[in-house]
Parts: structure tokens; sequence; C-alpha cells
């Protein structure tokens, strides 16, 4: 009786964050709407959606993993690092720009690209999953020394260079379903689709919300708690792996630093989208309302033509409104 | 005879003295500590730039960081003064950090020569100051476009990091220079890309969306300009009605001016200004003649002229002889380059 009521309290409060979040974007677009009718242009909202792939993808491994009440700031520097890596390997193992290889280099370049990012995306995320599971130390702190040793490493790597794909590989970042909607946005939609899948139906999803909401018990009723948030620390880095290689796809190039930004705004688009910090609450649906959110006040705060220096104010603003709103909300939950 | 012999011995000893002296003050190995923000980018072709000259001339580097963070500046320079290096040459947070680390480097007698940051008034003074001056970099844009386009000009313009100052040096240039000139003006507020590809993508479709009208955009570097081509081409802007300039001419560039989508561009290279900052430093070690206060070169180039008149950024040693003439003159002149 009393789980069922906590229950329906948890999903009434994961309820009420979504419909905080819909009001919060609905509210943002009909003022900028009434400043800028451009705004709800069919292609401006599809130009928002394309915007926020990356960080959506980013954001719905770091939102899973904050489900288990763990954290991972370095998911910025795992980007940038399996950016170049990607962008390395295609610029080398094709010659670029003159690109005149043998005809096998062109035919295994990509797979092998692929291969070796997503490898490294996955060990990447395991080295952190198991360092913070075996130390017992705070998944904070842990993901900020990786946050600092995977910068590191992109930049050894690198030596600072910057790597260009000279117009090669765009389809992924660049390309559009017939001529219209981005390729970008179906990954970033199909990751938001299979975390709610994940996070709602499957065990391993219910396993994440019982270490998050009460470690101790979770282990004891039999869960294996370090396996799964060892491999939730390991999709994170495949996410990031994938998310890496749209951004480079997007822009055309890769430097130590590209991804870097991705780290706190993942973060702030989730906890704008409801998940704990301590972990056991939180859905994939919030998670994304959260991304939407994030990606929308930078493009109305443009498309407003506000001034440039009152931009950060006014989102810093907006995530403290969203995030006092849905912690009074579930406080009278 | 033995008094004799004593002498000649003495005399001997002597004169072997002097010429170990003269040969250890000939060989002497000069360590200079070079501080900088970071290795990516831009500095990585400095850096390279800076040690094929100090390669040139048998001087030892000594590297260090700031993140552009004045605390980690003013460490790097105390750990180089520990370290007893020779010559500092630093790349500052802020003209007042610059300040600051002058004084320290002048109190331990270590000469120290600022680049690119700029130094505010105060007790700590450098040796040198190699800049780029950003106000006349910008300046330099505002009156070729003039010169080049005609007809009414609204500009969109994407720079780096908001505060920074470059970026407020820059926009100062251009601001007081366009209020004197007809028909050229700002189609909306400087927009801030952070140096990336990504967020200036985001920008400039953005931009177009909101129904801006502009026939200028000005990338602050090479990321920013290829975030603005690309995000035009997206919307399906006519590039021919855009006049694209960008204030760079790295390799990113060089790839967009050769396919055609760049007009403008206004040369600055790293590696030419990392050369000139180790020959100056490192003549001023050697007693040669060196420039206490200079500006390190800018080209304004076209489409039309790029190939001949850019600087690129990373250069070989036919660049040797323009960068010995520069740190002797103060002159820029690419016609010495070796053959």
């Amino acid at each position: 009786m009393a789980r069922g009521l906590r229950a329906f309290f948890r999903k009434r409060a994961s309820i009420e964050q979504a419909y905080i979040l819909l009001l919060l974007i609905v509210a943002i677009s009909v003022v900028t709407t009434i400043v800028n009718r451009r705004f709800v242009n069919p292609t401006n909202i599809i130009n928002i959606f394309q915007q926020i792939a990356v960080l959506g993808i980013v954001a719905s491994g770091v939102g899973m993993l904050l489900v288990s009440g763990h954290v991972d700031i370095s998911v910025g520097s795992q980007v940038s690092l399996l950016g170049v890596i990607f962008a390395m390997l295609i610029q080398r193992i094709l010659g670029l720009p003159e690109g005149n290889v043998a005809p096998w280099r062109q035919t295994f370049v990509y797979p092998i690209a692929f291969v070796v990012t997503f490898g490294i995306g996955a060990l990447v995320g395991f080295a952190n999953g198991v360092t913070v599971v075996k130390s017992r130390a705070n998944s904070f702190i842990i993901s900020l020394g990786f946050m600092s040793a995977y910068h590191g490493l992109a930049l050894l790597v690198t030596g600072g260079a910057s790597y260009m794909l000279f117009g090669r590989f765009e389809t992924l970042g660049r390309g559009r379903l017939f001529h219209y909607l981005p390729i970008s946005i179906l990954f970033f939609l199909g990751v938001v689709f299979l975390s709610y899948l994940i996070l709602k139906y499957f065990r391993y999803g219910r396993f994440l919300y019982a270490i998050g909401s009460n470690r101790r018990a979770a282990h004891v009723s039999g869960i294996n708690t370090d396996r799964v948030v060892i491999r939730a620390y390991t999709v994170v880095g495949i996410l990031n792996a994938l998310a890496a290689i749209i951004l480079i796809s997007r822009v055309g190039s890769a430097l130590a630093t590209t991804g870097d930004a991705y780290a706190l705004d993942a973060l702030a688009s989730v906890i704008v989208g409801g998940v704990a910090l301590s972990g056991g609450k939180g859905g994939a649906l919030n998670i994304f309302l959260g991304v939407v959110l994030i990606g929308l006040i930078g493009n109305a705060l443009i498309i407003m033509n506000v001034n440039p220096y009152a931009r950060d104010l006014v989102i810093g603003l907006i995530i403290i409104a969203a995030v006092t709103l849905s912690q009074l909300s579930e406080s009278r939950s | 005879m033995k008094k004799f012999g004593m002498t000649i011995l003495v005399m001997f000893l002597v004169v072997l003295f002097v010429i170990t002296a003269i040969g250890v003050a000939a060989e002497k190995t000069y360590t200079v500590g070079v501080v900088i923000p970071y290795e990516i980018g831009w500095f990585t072709a400095f850096h390279k730039g800076f040690e094929q000259i100090a390669n040139k001339e048998g001087v030892k580097i000594v590297w260090q960081y700031h993140n552009y963070k004045a605390d980690e500046e003013t460490k790097a320079i105390q750990n180089l003064i520990t370290m007893g290096v020779d010559a500092i040459n630093l790349t500052a947070v802020t003209p007042s950090s610059a300040e600051y680390s002058c004084r320290l480097a002048n109190e331990a007698n270590i000469p120290i020569q600022i680049t690119e940051s700029g130094i505010a008034e105060g007790k700590g003074k450098p040796v040198a100051d190699i800049d780029f001056n950003w106000f006349d970099v910008y300046r330099t844009v505002a009156t070729s476009l003039r010169r080049d386009i005609p007809g009414e000009l609204k500009v969109v313009w994407i720079q780096g990091f908001a505060g920074t100052p470059p970026v407020m040096q820059g926009i100062q240039g251009f601001m007081d220079t366009i209020k004197t000139l007809e028909g050229i003006s700002l189609a909306t507020d400087v927009q801030y890309g952070d140096y990336a590809t990504a967020p200036s993508l985001n920008i400039i479709k953005t931009l177009v969306q909101s129904g801006l009208e502009f026939n200028v955009a000005i990338g602050a570097c090479q990321e920013i300009t290829e975030g603005i081509i690309q995000g035009l081409r997206e919307e399906n802007v006519d590039l021919d009605k855009v006049t694209i300039v960008t204030v760079n001419g790295g390799p990113m560039d060089v790839e967009n001016v050769k396919k055609g989508y760049i007009d403008y561009i206004l040369s600055l290279s790293p590696g030419l200004h990392g050369m000139i900052c180790a020959q100056n430093l490192i003549n001023y070690l050697k007693g040669r003649e060196y420039q206490k206060k200079s500006y390190s070169p800018i080209v304004w180039c076209s489409k039309a002229d790029w190939e001949e008149k850019l600087i690129p950024w990373f250069l070989d040693e036919s660049w040797f002889p323009v960068v010995e003439e520069f740190a002797r003159t103060g002159q820029y002149k690419p016609e010495l380059r070796a053959k």
C-alpha cells in the first residue's frame, strides 16, 4: 500500500515536472512569437531540434546515469576526445586533403572509424564506471579527475592541432531525410525513445531507479549494483561516441575542445528535466523536455534580438525558475 | 730559469683561462620561458613558430600554460623565475595581469616580453611588447570592406569570447571606424561564437530564421567562419549575395577560400607571430637590434590575390630572413623570403 502510494506520488511529481516544463516551453514560445513571428516557422523549429540533437544524446546518457545516483561530468571531454579520434582516423586513413589512397582505404575508413570510436567510447565509460565502483569515492570527484585526464589525452593525441574532414562524411550531421528532416534529429529521437523504453520497461532501468533510491537496499535485494553502475557508465561512453560522431560530421572539424561545453549543458538539461541529483527520480520524457527547454531558450533569445550580454543572465534565471518550481511542486506532493 | 718557467706557466694558464671563459660565454645556452594559454589551434601554430626560431638560435624553451586564468599566469611566472630562466615571453590573460607578471619578472631581474595581450600602466615594465593591434585589425576590416564593396553594407559579426581584451578592442576599433564611413552598419549586436564552429553555426542559422537582413558576415576566426558558411548553406542563402570575411587565414579558411566560399581574409599568422616573438626576445638576449614595441603583420587578401598575399599559419625556414628583418627594423618584407 505504502509502496503503491509512493509510486503514485513519484509518478505524479514526474508528470507535474513535465507540465511545468511544457508550460515554460509554451510561455517562451508565445512570447518569442509575439516579438518575432518567424520563431514558429517550421524551419526554425527543425533548426532548434537539429541544434539540440548532440546535447540530447549526451543528456540521455547522463540522465540515465543520474537516475542511479551517479554523476559523470567528464562527458564533455569524452565527446572532445572521441571526436578528435574519429576525425583523425578519417583524415589519416583517407590521406586528406589529397585523398589519393588505395581503394580499400576508401572502403574501410568509415567502418574502422566507427568501430574504433565506439570501442574507445565504451572503454572510456567502462573505465569511469569501474573506478567509481571500486574506489567507492564520490562519482562527481572521480569524473572531475577523468574530465581533466580525457582533456589532456585529447591534447596529447592531437598535439593541439585541428583535424578536418574536408567535406567527407557529412551525411550524419548535415544530411536531411527527404531534403527536409535532419538525420541527426532522428538519432536524437531514437536515443530518447530507447532511454524511455529502458527506464520504463526494462529490468535494467528499474535497477537504476532502485540503486538511485537506496543503493544498500537494492544490493540486499539481490541486485548486482556494481555491475549495473558500470554498465550505466559504459552506456554513457557509447552515447558520447555517437554524439561525437554526429557533432564532427556536422561541424566538419575536430579540436581537443570541440565537445567541452556539453558537460554542463547536459547536466543542466537533465536537472531542469527533473532528475534528482541524489538519484531515484526522473524520466526520459522529462530529460527530453529539459533539453528542448535549454535549446529553445538559446534560440528564442537570438530570435528576439536580446543583447548577447544579457543572454546568459536570462538562461540562468529560467533554469533557476524551472528547478525551483519543480522542487516546490515535489515538496507539495 | 725557474722564475722564467713559472712566468711562462702562469701566462699559459691565464691565456687558457681567458680562452675557456670566452668559449663558455660563446657557448652559453639560453633558456627562455614561454607562457601561453594552452596548446590548441592558434597557439599550436604559435608554439611551432617560436620553437623553429629557438632551434635555429640554439635556445632552450620551457613551456607554461595558464588557460586564461590570471592566478595560473602568476603561478607560471613564479615557476619560471624559480627555474632561473634567462628570459620570459608572456601571452597574458589581461593587460593588468601582464603588468603584475612584469613586476614579478622585474624584481627577479629577468627580462620579460609581452605578446598579444597588451600591458596596463604600472610599475611592471616589459623589455618588449609585440602585439596584434586589435583596434587596427578591425579598423582594417571596416575600411577595406568599404573600399572594396559598393552599396549599403549590413554586417553580421560573430566574435570569440565576450569580454576578452582582443575581442573588446576589436569591437571598439570597428565601431569607431564605421562611424566615420558611409553606408556600413551592424545588422544586429555583435554575436559570440566562443571561437567554435557549432555555436556559430547555430547563431547564423537562427539569425537567418529571424528574418534579419544582412549582406556581410564576419567570422573572428576560422572555426567561426566555417560555422557561418555551413549555416548559410544549410539555410539555402545564396553565398553570392553575402560577402564572407574571415579574420584568420588558418587551414580551414584556406580550404574555404579554395572552394570559393570566402571573399576576403584578414590574414594574421600565429606561426609568423611566434617566430617574430622568439627572434625579438633572443635578439634582446644576445645584444642585437630588437623592437621595443611593434605589431605583428596583418594583410588584407581577397579571393583574387590570397595565394600571393596570405601569410600561412605554419611557416618553413624560407621565412627566417623575413622574421630577422622584422625583429631588426619592424618592417614586414615578404619579398625577403629565401628562394
